[in-house]
């Protein structure tokens, strides 16, 4: 693996789930210490295509690499790649606390380190969520919930970092913190993000490259290059009547 | 006469086998709560009726039977449900009355089988032997070895499967050793609390727990209380007021599940 390898490689990925396709051939590349986000409407493949990444779907066709390790054998880079699902959903019976979250990544038997604690509490500090650490999930708003999970995501200093629609079901000024906080977290620590995002605003500010997928890659490069009304439109089905599209 | 009745060696086997069952029906039973899998214990424990009933028919120890039968029943459960796109409750659907509908055509090709039904279905301490102690230990280690090297993925499976599953846990591995797990404790528990009644005694202390405490530990720390209260209170209640054992360990238990709703209820008032 040479210092140029991308941190994720997809080559013709085709996902037939239920014998219907949902992913057609795409061939793509997320560069390393990069934000890459992928855009698509509702039933694109968006989160088939993430999770066909990281594995967690049956065996498909074609390959993709992760820090230059095939996905089939993802167990042995899985501890440098963190994912945060689309909204969990906790159950409001579920008796799990933030910090109880925690103290399930620590390798320890029971408990956790005096060094594990530390770095939860740094980890909740920066996501501004201190506060919460005795507090259960399912009292926590969709944001508080998804600033817990990017704080218990970054536990074992991953290099890549996946997310389904980090901002879905928040408010918009939520929605602004979450980005703001991930944008702030890439930079500092110079990870790889991959996102998917409904937003295209959030796109256009935050993305160094930008995969327009509705089971076909129908674009893939610069936002400000390779978007337009046309795609959009195409890709969509209808005009996207909100997008501010600057060519730079 | 409670202290007479702790001289007797059978009382003393099945409180010791029902003190040591207790605890993990109790720590299992979190699990079986949290993942809403209450209908999966009700078909491993009816199964290990067919189980029974094909040991007696083949002459062999029917319990010991009964173990072989829900671990397999336990690992094509957990089998279909890799390879198959049905929903867990859509499998057990299949299966539960399935393996009851064998248990009972056996039972009725079996001469004598119908005597000890009642037994079977509602447990009966005086069958409580010291062979099973020494399986109930055994049970116990493994259990508990498994529950302390992988008692935390477990618990994050539980929370979200695929967030584990992106952890490089692997998930269907955990997924069948829970549930053989769970079958063999269900299988080896059918003496003390009867074929009818063994979800009740996995889900209610985990149940009561669940209502009373905010935190994982707590739940379990509480759900193992109320396992031990229930067995305890009720097997001695059933020797002293010559009660079916299984009934009455339940009726305690479900009697501490009762307060605690109350308990939960007048605490968010």
């Amino acid at each position: 693996m040479t210092v140029t390898t991308p941190a994720i490689s997809v080559k013709h990925l085709t996902v037939i789930l239920d014998d219907q396709t949902i992913i057609d051939d795409i061939s793509f590349d997320v560069p390393r210490g990069q934000t890459t986000a992928i855009i698509g409407p509702n039933g694109a493949g968006k989160s088939v295509l993430v999770k066909s990444i990281l594995g967690l779907l049956p065996s498909q066709h074609g390959t993709v690499q992760i820090l230059g390790t095939d996905h089939k054998h993802y167990r042995k880079i899985a501890n440098q790649v963190s994912y945060i699902p689309q909204s969990i959903e906790v159950d409001k019976n579920f008796p799990l606390t933030v910090r109880g979250l925690f103290l399930l990544k620590s390798p320890q038997r029971f408990g956790m380190s005096s060094v594990e604690e530390q770095r939860m509490n740094t980890l909740l500090k920066l996501v501004s969520m201190t506060k919460a650490t005795t507090d259960r999930l399912n009292t926590l708003s969709g944001g508080q919930i998804q600033r817990v999970l990017l704080a218990y995501s970054l536990v074992n200093k991953p290099t890549i970092l996946i997310l389904d629609e980090p901002a879905a079901g928040i408010d918009i000024s939520g929605q602004e913190t979450i980005y703001a906080l991930l944008q702030r977290i890439q930079e500092q620590r110079k990870l790889t993000l991959l996102l998917i995002s409904h937003e295209l605003d959030v796109v256009m500010r935050y993305a160094n490259q930008v995969l327009c997928l509705n089971k076909k890659l129908l674009c893939a490069g610069l936002p400000r290059e390779v978007l337009s009304n046309e795609l959009l439109t195409e890709m969509y089905g209808q005009p996207v009547g909100h997008f501010k599209h600057n060519h730079a | 006469m409670m202290l007479e009745l702790l001289l007797f060696p059978f009382f003393q086997r099945a409180l010791i086998t029902g003190l040591i069952l207790g605890v993990l029906m109790a720590v299992l039973g979190v699990f079986v709560v949290l993942r809403r899998m209450s209908f999966f214990a009700d078909a491993i424990g009816h199964s290990a009726l067919t189980g029974i009933a094909l040991g007696l028919l083949l002459k062999t120890d029917p319990f010991f039977a009964a173990l072989v039968f829900a671990l397999l029943v336990a690992a094509g459960i957990a089998l279909l449900r890799h390879y198959s796109h049905l929903h867990l409750d859509t499998l057990l659907g299949v299966f539960f009355p399935a393996a009851v509908a064998l248990g009972v055509i056996i039972v009725q090709l079996t001469p004598g089988f119908q005597t000890d039904l009642v037994s079977f279905l509602f447990g009966d301490i005086l069958t409580v032997s010291n062979v099973d102690i020494v399986t109930s230990i055994i049970i116990a280690i493994v259990v508990g070895v498994i529950l302390v090297t992988s008692g935390k993925r477990l618990l994050l499976i539980t929370f979200n499967e695929a967030l584990a599953r992106s952890q490089g846990i692997a998930v269907p591995r955990y997924e069948l050793l829970f549930l053989l797990m769970l079958a063999a404790v269900i299988a080896i528990s059918i003496k003390l609390v009867g074929i009818i009644l063994i979800t009740a005694m996995i889900v209610i202390p985990a149940a009561t727990a669940q209502n009373l405490t905010r935190s994982m530990s707590s739940m379990i720390g509480v759900s193992v209380a109320v396992s031990l209260i229930a067995v305890l209170v009720g097997m001695l209640s059933s020797a002293l007021l010559s009660l079916p054992s299984g009934p009455t360990v339940v009726l305690v238990g479900a009697t501490l599940f009762a307060t605690s709703f109350l308990v939960a209820r007048l605490r968010s008032a």
